[in-house]
């Protein structure tokens, strides 16, 4: 018995309306009755919401040490600024004897410039590895951008001497430009630093460079949509053809076989490119994974999409008996046969009836060593997934389908016997 | 109300990511895509889509989360799939730090804490997040209408702590999550009415109403005509039907060879076929399973005969390939042949399996005596089969069986001869250890007042409703007890389901309509005669929709397994006669 809640204008009101009987179409019919979309919540907004701070703070600090990355690179490459400092070095100087290592002392003033380095004897360990400091085997080294101390150990990598290649600003004075081009200039950075200064730039990269498979996977997919865009067209031609009260036209039935020629050399693209994808050579098991997995669907994208095209010179045979045409071609299929009438009235041709022959018969050919390669596939997936039962069906087709190609083949030999190619 | 239907559309938003339109394939053209999933959201996923499927949406790599040895491949979309659990977000996060793929579209399986959001937020620093959703599955469906928390033998829930009454934290806490991530599936608001005597059943009311305040904005559903009604029961309420010989399809599989995550292990059965030896049971991908999983063991041998027949036509008509035609129709036909033939194959060895079982077992007899006490009355005939069954050469998992069914109906019979049956017991090559299920069982009963008497035949109105169908005709012998599950649903869609045994959450809203939507909750776990019962009502009663939710899917094996680690962590309650504690100086029950 249904009953549902109604009120007075017999419209359903769950809250207030009266209990009333309805009929079984007017109980499922209430809103939301068969709704089996379940409630899901989107957190997006708010994730983004709360990303913003990590992700804003981060981008300061990044632009802060960018800045500073820049002006130590141009400090350093820039003798203009070198020679100022060195004036202010030169006055200050005065005061105390002129350092032995005055080139190095040179530098390390415009660095500190930049940003003032930590007092050494402040820092008895490394902040990173926690390493003590020594005299020589673990000395202190200073970041260049934020001036912390830090060790230098290659196994921590706590600050490594990160070399950039800085283009030289063509301003500065033609003589020396030339001279340098682009100069190579170490700069010691600590971990902290080179990670928020590169690690998302190094992201990015990677992110849009593109891997071969990658490359080749996006290709079949471009091939894959071109089919399927394809095949709903191909199929309205089809149904033109198959239409028992017009017979189809000559152009109908050559469209239709082009169509059907492009379908399949698509098809023929397809399976290469997948088929590259899959016999790329590779050590990760994860990448033969991911390429064998990619392999599988297209397998199965070939076996839904492709069977159905083998119907086809079926049904055009079919809607050729209804037309009026010559006998003894009665076993041709006609896709070829339209794209015979097209040619006669362009290619002139000594024998055309001979020439148009020969030419179906090649066309059967393929399309019967086609068939013969797919039963081959299949009779090999049958084995390998032990249905024993099946193989014999096929192997049963498959013999069939070599006497029919070898009938073929011996026909296109008498053809060319009788007439030589000019 | 289609549970399958529910988790089937949530499955296809993560693996479209998001788009609902079919048209996958020109937004995202050409991403690789890699599915990321943990302990707990991988059987949902494995019981809700096939490769297949994955596969046609791009989804060509399936990993675990926790599985620190992924690869990078910055080229990669990752749709990851996870339960909020402290663990995978930890996880989560780390994989966030540093990310291996190019971009992540996460899904929780249920309500994520606004902390852990915070603490990931904070970890996406290279901003590869695209989007963050609740798609609430977070249980394992099995029917239309059937779903559990977990279905597993080896690390099912562990309900029971310290006491009977009392809830182990971790099942309360996933068993309240599982039923709310069902309702909001479901999208259903429920009122809840709970075992009276059971404590557990009223705390997991009391927690789900907690947590549908907490959540109003998600149970915010449109306004229905009669509330839905959210059924919580207590397996100790009905420790019968678990133990009993199941005879149809779907049941009989569970109870003679298991089903876990909708997959049924047979490498332990001799000749199988490698590709046999998992095999998956599912009414959404299986005409025929879904046709016979309620079907009789009798009938589906029939039903099973037809099919072979049914293939054996078209294996003929695919050998008699005489022509060119009639291979190309072969070609087109073959992918689903090839289906056919697994099916086929996959069926009939199950099937020839049950069989043995029941042939070397004996369990027509077994069951015929299993019925009998269930739903007749008859004492001494009854032992007297029993005893002469235990001396036979049964295996021991059955005796136990039937010794415990008995000493749990005659209990109160004044020939009570349950001493008698444990020596039978032991000397019948049952081990000691095994004979103490018999009275952990009894103990388990026990713990629970009982509302009503749990057998049948002691009770007028289901003694009416037999002779009744008495009049129809005979039913089978092996399939003649119903689960008390059953009376309870028949009077709750009557509207006459008394408050004093299944109140009301007190204090909350109540109605006295009749029901529309139901979903019933089996603490303890449910069963497949259970679910066949839920199925055959939604079948039969027009307007009434009615969900089975357990905690597991029990057999009998796993239901004496259950109850024996439940007992061993309870008190031994004191022995209330001289009799009893006398037995246990002994040793002997």
């Amino acid at each position: 018995m249904y009953q549902i809640k109604l009120s007075r204008a017999a419209l359903h009101e769950p809250v207030r309306g009266a209990w009333c009987r309805v009929c079984e179409s007017c109980y499922v019919s209430r809103e939301g009755y068969f709704d089996h979309k379940g409630t899901i919540r989107d957190h997006t907004s708010d994730f983004i919401a709360l990303r913003r701070k990590t992700v804003d703070k981060q981008h300061l600090e990044t632009s802060r040490l960018d800045k500073r990355l820049t002006k130590l690179t141009q400090v350093l490459t820039d003798p203009a600024a070198a020679e100022t400092l060195n004036i202010q070095q030169s006055t200050a100087s005065k005061m105390w004897p002129v350092n032995l290592n005055g080139l190095r002392n040179q530098r390390k003033l415009l660095e500190q410039s930049v940003v003032t380095w930590e007092d050494d004897a402040k820092v008895p360990t490394c902040p990173f590895c926690k390493q003590t400091f020594t005299n020589f085997s673990l000395r202190k080294h200073h970041c260049r951008l934020c001036g912390r101390v830090v060790c230098g150990d290659t196994r921590t990598a706590c600050s490594k001497e990160v070399g950039l290649n800085v283009n030289v600003n063509v301003t500065n004075g033609n003589a020396l430009t030339e001279k340098m081009g682009e100069l190579a200039l170490d700069v010691r950075i600590c971990r902290e630093c080179s990670g928020i200064l590169f690690n998302k730039r190094d992201f990015i990269a990677e992110v849009s460079r593109k891997p071969p498979d990658q490359k080749s996977y996006e290709t079949m997919v471009q091939f894959e949509k071109g089919i399927v865009s394809m095949l709903p067209r191909f199929q309205k031609l089809l149904a033109t053809l198959q239409d028992p009260n017009k017979p189809p036209t000559p152009q109908q039935r050559s469209e239709a076989s082009k169509t059907r020629k492009r379908l399949l050399d698509t098809f023929t693209q397809y399976d290469i490119a997948a088929k590259r994808i899959v016999n790329m050579p590779t050590d990760s098991p994860t990448q033969k994974q991911l390429q064998t997995a990619i392999y599988m669907y297209s397998v199965e994208f070939l076996q839904t999409h492709m069977l159905p095209l083998k119907a086809l010179p079926k049904i055009l045979k079919q809607t050729k008996s209804g037309s009026k045409h010559n006998g003894h071609h009665k076993s041709l299929t006609s896709v070829s046969q339209a794209s015979i009438m097209d040619d006669n009235s362009s290619v002139v041709s000594s024998n055309p009836e001979a020439d148009a022959e020969e030419k179906l018969l090649k066309e059967q050919l393929a399309v019967l060593q086609e068939q013969k390669f797919l039963v081959g596939e299949m009779i090999a997936s049958a084995k390998t997934n032990r249905k024993f039962e099946e193989v014999g069906a096929l192997a049963q087709s498959l013999t069939e389908l070599d006497k029919e190609i070898e009938k073929v083949e011996g026909q296109i030999k008498d053809f060319e016997k009788r007439n030589p190619v000019w | 109300m289609d549970i399958i239907a529910a988790v089937t559309t949530y499955v296809t938003r993560i693996i479209t990511d998001g788009q609902t339109s079919s048209s996958q394939n020109t937004s995202s053209a050409g991403k690789m895509k890699i599915l990321l999933l943990d302990s707990e959201t991988m059987p949902i996923m494995s019981t809700a889509t096939s490769q297949s499927t994955l596969l046609q949406h791009e989804v060509f790599l399936i990993d675990r989360l926790e599985n620190a040895n992924r690869e990078k491949m910055r080229h990669l979309k990752c749709l990851c799939f996870v339960r909020p659990s402290p663990d995978s977000i930890q996880y989560l996060v780390e994989e966030l730090r540093d990310p291996k793929y190019g971009e992540y579209m996460l899904y929780f399986s249920n309500i994520v804490k606004k902390s852990s959001l915070e603490r990931l937020a904070e970890a996406d620093d290279h901003e590869v997040v695209k989007s963050v959703q609740e798609v609430f599955a977070d249980f394992l469906i099995i029917n239309p209408d059937l779903y559990v928390i977990k279905d597993s033998v080896k690390d099912g829930l562990r309900i029971w702590s310290q006491s009977p009454d009392q809830w182990s934290s971790d099942a309360l806490v996933r068993a309240s999550e599982g039923i709310l991530a069902s309702l909001l599936s479901l999208k259903k608001k429920p009122l809840i009415r709970y075992a009276r005597n059971s404590l557990m059943a009223k705390k997991l009311a009391t927690e789900i109403t907690f947590q549908m305040t907490q959540e109003g904005q998600l149970f915010d559903f449109r306004k229905t005509d009669t509330p839905p009604i959210l059924l919580i029961m207590d397996r100790r309420n009905d420790p019968i039907t678990p133990l009993l010989s199941q005879w149809t399809y779907q049941a009989m599989v569970h109870e003679l060879l298991g089903i876990e995550n909708g997959r049924v292990d047979l490498s332990h059965i001799p000749d199988t076929r490698p590709e046999n030896q998992e095999i998956v049971l599912s009414a959404d991908q299986d005409p025929f399973f879904k046709k016979n999983m309620y079907v009789n063991f009798g009938d589906l041998g029939n039903n099973v005969k037809e099919y072979v027949d049914q293939y054996q036509a078209k294996t003929n008509s695919s050998k008699n390939l005489e022509s060119i035609a009639d291979m190309k129709r072969f070609v087109e036909e073959y992918p689903e042949f090839r289906r056919l033939s697994g099916n086929v194959s996959k069926h009939v060895n199950l099937i020839s399996e049950l069989s043995r079982r029941v042939d070397i077992e004996s369990l027509l007899e077994v069951s015929e005596l299993e019925q009998s006490f269930a739903c007749q009355d008859n004492h001494n005939a009854d032992l007297k089969t029993l005893q002469r069954l235990l001396q036979s050469s049964i295996p021991p998992e059955n005796k136990i069986r039937l010794v415990a069914l008995y000493s749990i109906r005659y209990e109160k019979h004044p020939n009570y001869a349950l001493p008698v049956l444990m020596d039978l017991l032991q000397v019948g090559g049952v081990s000691p250890t095994d004979c103490t299920s018999v009275r952990n069982l009894i103990g388990f009963y026990h713990s629970l007042k009982s509302q009503e008497d749990i057998f049948e035949a002691s009770d007028i109105f289901s003694l009416a409703s037999r002779s009744l169908k008495g009049l129809k005709g005979v039913e089978n012998i092996y399939t003649q007890h119903t689960p008390r599950m059953g009376q309870t649903i028949g009077s709750l869609i009557k509207g006459r389901l008394s408050l004093q045994s299944y109140p009301f959450l007190e204090g909350g809203p109540t109605t006295k309509d009749k029901p529309q939507d139901v979903i019933i909750f089996m603490i303890g776990g449910a069963t497949y005669e259970e679910a066949r019962l839920i199925a055959q009502v939604n079948a039969s009663t027009p307007g009434v929709r009615i969900v089975l939710g357990g905690t597991s899917m029990l057999n009998s094996q796993m239901f004496i397994k259950t109850v024996n680690e439940a007992t061993a962590m309870w008190p031994i309650s004191a022995p209330t006669t001289a009799s009893t504690r006398l037995r246990r100086e002994v040793g002997g029950l």
